[in-house]
């Protein structure tokens, strides 16, 4: 499938992104051994590489991979993840400059730190930190499924299929390592610029491509032909549907690595103003998530996906179209694209959550820590995280790589009582907010593992009496009723947080 | 006054969430776009039409909200640092 003009400019914008990364580590110069200089770029981002940086965050190989394979799988269901990155930007309008202007106030750098000053303790702020760091593994374990993927595509041929998909997980991952430690968030951003435009134009592409050869009437006369609803939802699918879409929504603005690039803006209206237009990135999802039936109306395409073993074929649904459709110059660029497009995220998340330990449990452990080894510590767990990231990869077959990320996303549902309540009110007790986060994290994963049958993991939906739901949504549900019924009971027994006064007189 | 602009941003949020979680009234394959079914194109229309309300509501909110991190310049608002 791959040919020589396709992989030169694969490597060539490959080079030219590797240099972007290391010039970004020299671009508005800051001291880079500050934690706060690495991790959130100094603070200093507009609205133009806010939304960029933010787009970033938020398209992923999620984006390019998971949701186009999930869809081709599965059908219309997983769609969701369209209305999904509509909404959530109202909700992040309203949170984000409220946190913004609080942590500004009092110097937080994470959720944490907020959570560790208005209930006034550390046991929480180390819990959210952990919930954070650990749903950020599942995500970043979906992005090097999708770097692997397209290097899959580009191999393809050249070897044995088993060999190929090893050998290029492994070098997915050293380059992601290699690629986080040099540059931190300034270098990812510059990336960003040159993926968007990559992946843009190579949308758009396609989308022409299968308009012109009559593409989505063959695509629908061949999709409906098969067992899986693509069209329409079943009607028993309902509830799915929205819980899936709204609660992903409210998970989005809880991932540590969103929370930062919320912060790295340069002030809380700025914030507000890119969440408000991060809506139009969208199109490119709800365009690349049609890939997953367009892919029907494309017989050469399907032919080539259907080449390879039914654990990976959905991953191989975009590559598959775009190496098919579009001219070798353009299908490298395309493919660079959505391999960058796993890497730099991937870096943002690892990054994200190396600063969470570095400064809210390492920190913790060793209070006297210098800003320089709070950096070091950082780094080094950058890469840590990304090992353990790995073992993700082989929890769940490529082609339902989505649930990566809806596992995550029950796991940081999670911290929505302490972080998101923790905007509105002080009057939560921190024990009651503890053991509802306990009861979240439990219940969420326990539910996780029976509605897989203790197997492989293919859904985050579960049974109830109103048809399949989001299990983030009953975790989260369970984790508010420990948290209200726990705040009574320390209300009627008159237990306070005891948070010092002056610290609630500044907030 | 501010009152009525909080409401105004208020109903422009909950425009698109509305117009999605109303499912039934888009769950259907006809009418086609260019051959797109329905369920499809009325979700990815509503992208640049939340966006386009979200921003309206963004220019508003920014408008009534105080100034309350006037210096955009880093280091006119260094937070004191509360953990040492």
């Amino acid at each position: 499938m791959i040919d020589i003009v396709s992989g030169i400019v694969f490597v060539l914008l490959f080079i030219v992104f590797v240099i972007l990364g290391f010039y970004g580590s020299r671009w508005r110069r800051g001291d880079l051994s500050k934690l706060k200089e690495w991790g959130l770029a100094g603070s200093r981002l507009g609205t133009f590489l806010g939304w960029f940086l933010l787009g970033a965050d938020i398209y992923t190989a999620y984006t390019f991979i998971a949701v186009p394979s999930s869809l081709f799988a599965k059908g219309a269901i997983y769609f969701f993840a369209a209305p999904y990155v509509i909404i959530t930007y109202a909700f992040a309008m309203w949170a984000m400059p409220k946190f913004w202007n609080i942590a500004n106030r009092r110097g937080y750098l994470t959720v944490a730190d907020f959570v560790r000053e208005i209930f006034n303790s550390r046991l929480l702020a180390v819990s959210v930190a952990l919930v954070g760091i650990v749903a950020e593994l599942p995500y970043i374990a979906l992005q090097i499924v999708g770097m692997q993927a397209v290097l899959v595509a580009m191999l393809h041929g050249v070897g044995t299929t088993t060999t190929i998909i090893e050998l290029s997980l492994i070098v997915s991952f050293i380059i992601l390592a290699a690629f986080t430690w040099t540059s931190g968030l300034r270098g990812a951003t510059l990336g960003a610029l040159l993926k968007d435009a990559l992946i843009l134009v190579s949308v758009i592409a396609v989308v022409v491509a299968v308009l012109m050869i009559g593409g989505f009437h063959s695509a629908y006369v061949a999709a409906s032909a098969t067992s899986i609803h693509y069209f329409q939802l079943p009607s028993g699918l309902y509830n799915a549907y929205w819980s899936l879409f709204v609660f992903s929504a409210l998970a989005l603005y809880l991932y540590p690595h969103v929370v930062n690039g919320s912060l790295a803006q340069k002030n809380p209206k700025t914030v507000r103003t890119t969440a408000s237009l991060l809506p139009l990135y969208s199109i490119g999802l709800g365009l690349l998530a049609m890939f997953g039936f367009m892919i029907y109306g494309v017989p050469a395409a399907m032919q080539y996906v259907k080449s390879f073993p039914a654990s990976i074929q959905g991953t191989q649904v975009v590559p598959g179209l775009i190496l098919t459709l579009l001219p070798n110059w353009l299908a490298g660029a395309a493919m660079l694209g959505i391999f960058i497009g796993g890497l730099v995220p991937a870096a943002i998340m690892a990054i994200a959550a190396a600063n969470l330990f570095s400064r809210n449990i390492a920190k913790e452990l060793k209070p006297n820590i210098t800003p320089k080894g709070e950096t070091k510590v950082a780094q080094v767990f950058a890469v840590v995280f990304k090992f353990l990231a790995l073992g993700f990869v082989f929890i769940i077959p490529a082609t339902y790589a989505i649930q990566l990320q809806l596992f995550g996303g029950i796991l940081i549902l999670q911290i929505l009582p302490s972080f998101v309540f923790g905007l509105i009110t002080r009057n939560l007790n921190r024990r009651a907010l503890f053991l509802g986060l306990l009861a979240g994290v439990v219940s969420g994963m326990y539910i996780m593992l029976a509605a897989n049958d203790y197997a492989t993991w293919t859904t985050t939906l579960v049974s109830t009496g109103l048809g399949p739901v989001f299990i983030g949504m009953i975790a989260l549900a369970i984790n508010i009723v420990v948290v209200v019924v726990g705040t009574l009971i320390a209300n009627a027994m008159k237990v306070t947080n005891q948070v010092p006064k002056a610290v609630l007189d500044s907030i | 006054m501010v009152k009525a602009v909080y409401v105004a941003i208020a109903i422009l949020l909950f425009i698109p969430l509305i117009a999605l979680l109303a499912i039934p009234t888009y769950n259907s394959v006809n009418p086609t776009l260019g051959g797109v079914a329905f369920f499809y194109w009325y979700q990815i229309l509503w992208m640049p039409l939340g966006a386009l309300l979200y921003y309206i509501a963004s220019v508003l909110w920014n408008r009534t909200e105080k100034d309350s991190a006037p210096g955009n310049k880093p280091a006119a608002r260094r937070g004191r640092r509360t953990r040492r």
